[in-house]
């Protein structure tokens, strides 16, 4: 969102400095680790059994696509299904859960369908909004699927949290 | 059918697409095959990003200089001995249609090929002064018999699963055929034989059209088109005015991104190109041959910085194949010709009348998949988001929507006030929460909640704990590393190398 700033301000110089400025140092969590820190290993250990929803904007608009796989390769006893389908949105989409609700309701509900086929005890992800939504619908069928930010695995795993 | 459809809102035409359990079964199963296939052949092919780019180059070159090529187009067409018409709405075209069948005195049409004529709903207007209209497509044929609208602009009857066809084709046939796809198609094409033997008119669409030479270029896998476009004596081609390539250095890029972004193919297991009607020394050809180009909307979209691109379209369909929101409610809860995500913008951009715009670009999650899989990088996601804004900006928006919107800029506009929001949310949701947990479906969390739990607000946010953590940061903060600043300015350099949209993402 925040790399979508500068074009809100497009005829306003003066902010768009500031937001052009925002966004230059601004960095999706797992791109800052790896790509700008160098950490690929934080030291975590993990023994569960864990798949990742790679949300649509993080990857398609940040192109956030080999980071989360690099730390999680390197958490110890993480075992890692993929995700059938997993390019495929979850159906949030800000409003559209609201407005349009049963076309989003089919959508999240094909995903945790997908969820389930892989026996994962965690679902990874990077996106709250995703992770809500997707949540959400496990708690209403009653799943017991763990659902967490991926800095909620390393920083479980590392022992601070 | 479809002129009900046409009525109900976005919402009531996916509820019973989202209820049709045959419908999502057949949309997801043919779906998944198409955008699998291009997933593999654009993995095959290599260079695919690259190739993309050069499609793209080539569509907003073309559209950026239409007015010439177009004209180059026309000249050489008329040169080749065609009758080149002009429409500027859509009626224009069905008069113009109607009149060469009248003059020909035509009984039967065999089609091929043709979203433009669908959108012109050219079939019914025929039908109005007794010229049979027969599609030859074996899709087409199929949602022909059943009274219906395409659900997709590559393949017309995916919303069907071959019970469904078979039943359909019985009748036709008055005997039980076998849900065999060999039988039934075997069936259809005995049945078409005859009409292109009978034929007086042959009508396509055409997927490029070659400014150099005036030729027009046409996709297919069933041989019908062929047929279509060889067999009756006038031969007429609808096209839109945008389908203009410079020339067939161009159709190269064309048609290695067609076929597979479409199927997956790497070529349709025909390609014709069609350069005037039939010359002496030809065995066959039709004796007249006309193009008729389609306006209807499509130049209100030049110059518009926002849309114009949506003219780089080629229709391949797999922005359609790759949305997730199509994959549940098909293409008929779009409510138009054109489905899908290149639909949902389309039709709308090509009614400059605000006011008559549906809901369609809120039935979409943004998620951008279609851009991912577009050929020609078409910023359809934020296209959407376009649609929207103007749709608010000419006063059609909803006022609870704007008046929420308000609401929610002036809470998080002000620190203060969204923690005073927040403080009271804490003690407002005891009422509602059991558990961490709410999951009451009234007011606005019926949509939400008839598919979900919503969290509760947790009783210490992050904004509670922020100043705290502030401070333990800010005390042993280091100085950045040399390498790790230099890999910054590399990233933010990166950043600006898009290519395609116009978010600068
Ligand atoms: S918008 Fe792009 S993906 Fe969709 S039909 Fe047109 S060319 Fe194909």
């Amino acid at each position: 969102m925040i790399h979508h700033y500068p074009k809100l301000f497009e005829s306003d110089p003066v902010q768009l400095a500031r937001a052009e400025r925002l966004r230059d140092k601004s960095y999706e969590f797992t791109q800052f680790l790896v790509n700008v820190l160098g950490v690929t290993d934080v030291g975590a250990s993990f023994p569960h059994k864990v798949t990742y929803h790679p949300s649509c904007h993080g990857t398609r608009l940040l192109g956030v696509k080999n980071e989360p796989m690099a730390l999680m390769s390197n958490v110890r006893g993480l075992e890692f299904v993929p995700l059938p389908f997993a390019e495929d949105c979850c159906g949030f989409g800000g409003t559209f859960a609201v407005k349009m609700a049963d076309i989003s309701g089919a959508m999240v509900s094909e995903k945790v369908d997908h969820v389930k086929e892989t026996e994962a005890e965690v679902l990874v992800g990077l996106d709250m909004a995703c992770l809500m939504n997707i949540a959400g619908n496990l708690r209403y069928r009653g799943e017991q699927v763990r659902v967490m930010h991926l800095a909620e695995v390393l920083a479980e795993g590392a022992g601070l949290a | 059918m479809s002129a009900q459809k046409g009525r109900a809102t976005v919402k009531e035409r996916a509820e019973l697409a989202l209820n049709d359990e045959f419908l999502v079964k057949a949309v997801k199963f043919t779906t998944e095959r198409l955008r699998n296939g291009k997933k593999n052949a654009s993995a095959e092919h290599g260079n695919w990003d690259e190739w993309r780019e050069r499609g793209r180059q080539i569509r907003l070159h073309t559209i950026a200089h239409l007015d010439y090529y177009l004209n180059l187009f026309v000249e050489n067409a008329r040169a080749n001995g065609v009758h080149v018409h002009f429409a500027d709405k859509g009626e224009d075209a069905v008069a113009i249609a109607m009149d060469i069948a009248q003059r020909k005195a035509a009984k039967t049409v065999v089609k091929s090929k043709s979203m433009v004529s669908e959108e012109l709903h050219l079939n019914h207007a025929l039908e109005q002064i007794g010229v049979e209209a027969i599609e030859t497509d074996l899709g087409e044929y199929i949602i022909q018999l059943a009274g219906e609208m395409p659900s997709h602009i590559v393949i017309p009857a995916i919303h069907k699963n071959r019970y469904q066809i078979a039943d359909l084709l019985s009748e036709v046939a008055g005997e039980k055929l076998e849900a065999d796809t060999t039988v039934l198609a075997g069936f259809v094409r005995k049945k078409l034989r005859e009409k292109f033997l009978e034929a007086d008119i042959g009508m396509t669409g055409c997927n490029f059209a070659i400014a150099e030479t005036g030729s027009m270029v046409l996709f297919e896998n069933e041989g019908n088109a062929r047929m279509v476009t060889t067999v009756p004596k006038t031969q007429i081609t609808l096209m839109g005015m945008e389908r203009i390539i410079p020339s067939f250095e161009d159709l190269e890029v064309m048609a290695t991104l067609l076929p597979r972004s479409a199927t997956g193919q790497k070529l349709t297991m025909y390609m014709s190109a069609i350069t005037g009607p039939k010359r002496t020394a030809d065995a066959d050809g039709p004796e007249e041959m006309h193009i008729i180009i389609v306006d209807n909307g499509r130049s209100l979209q030049l110059g518009d910085p926002e849309f114009q691109e949506l003219l780089n379209c080629i229709r391949c369909g797999a922005c359609l194949n790759a949305c997730p929101v199509y994959r549940h409610i098909g293409g008929h809860a779009y409510g138009s010709t054109y489905s899908g995500p290149i639909g949902a913008v389309l039709t709308p951009a090509l009614n400059k009348n605000v006011a008559e715009w549906d809901d369609i670009a809120n039935a979409s999650s943004l998620c951008g998949a279609c851009y991912e899989a577009c050929p020609v990088k078409i910023p359809l996601h934020e296209m959407l988001i376009y649609l929207r804004r103007r749709k608010v900006e000419t006063g059609n928006g909803k006022a609870v929507e704007t008046a929420g919107m308000k609401g929610f800029a002036a809470l998080t506009g002000s620190s203060a006030a969204m923690k005073a929001a927040l403080a009271i949310g804490k003690i407002g949701q005891r009422l509602v929460v059991r558990g961490g947990e709410i999951r009451t479906k009234l007011g606005p969390l019926k949509g939400w909640n008839s598919y979900r739990v919503t969290p509760s607000l947790p009783r210490r946010s992050f904004r509670d704990r922020w100043e705290k953590l502030n401070r333990e940061v800010d005390a042993d903060r280091p100085q950045m590393a040399p390498d790790m600043k230099r890999r910054m300015e590399q990233i933010v350099k990166e950043r600006g190398k898009g290519g395609g949209g116009h978010g600068g993402h």
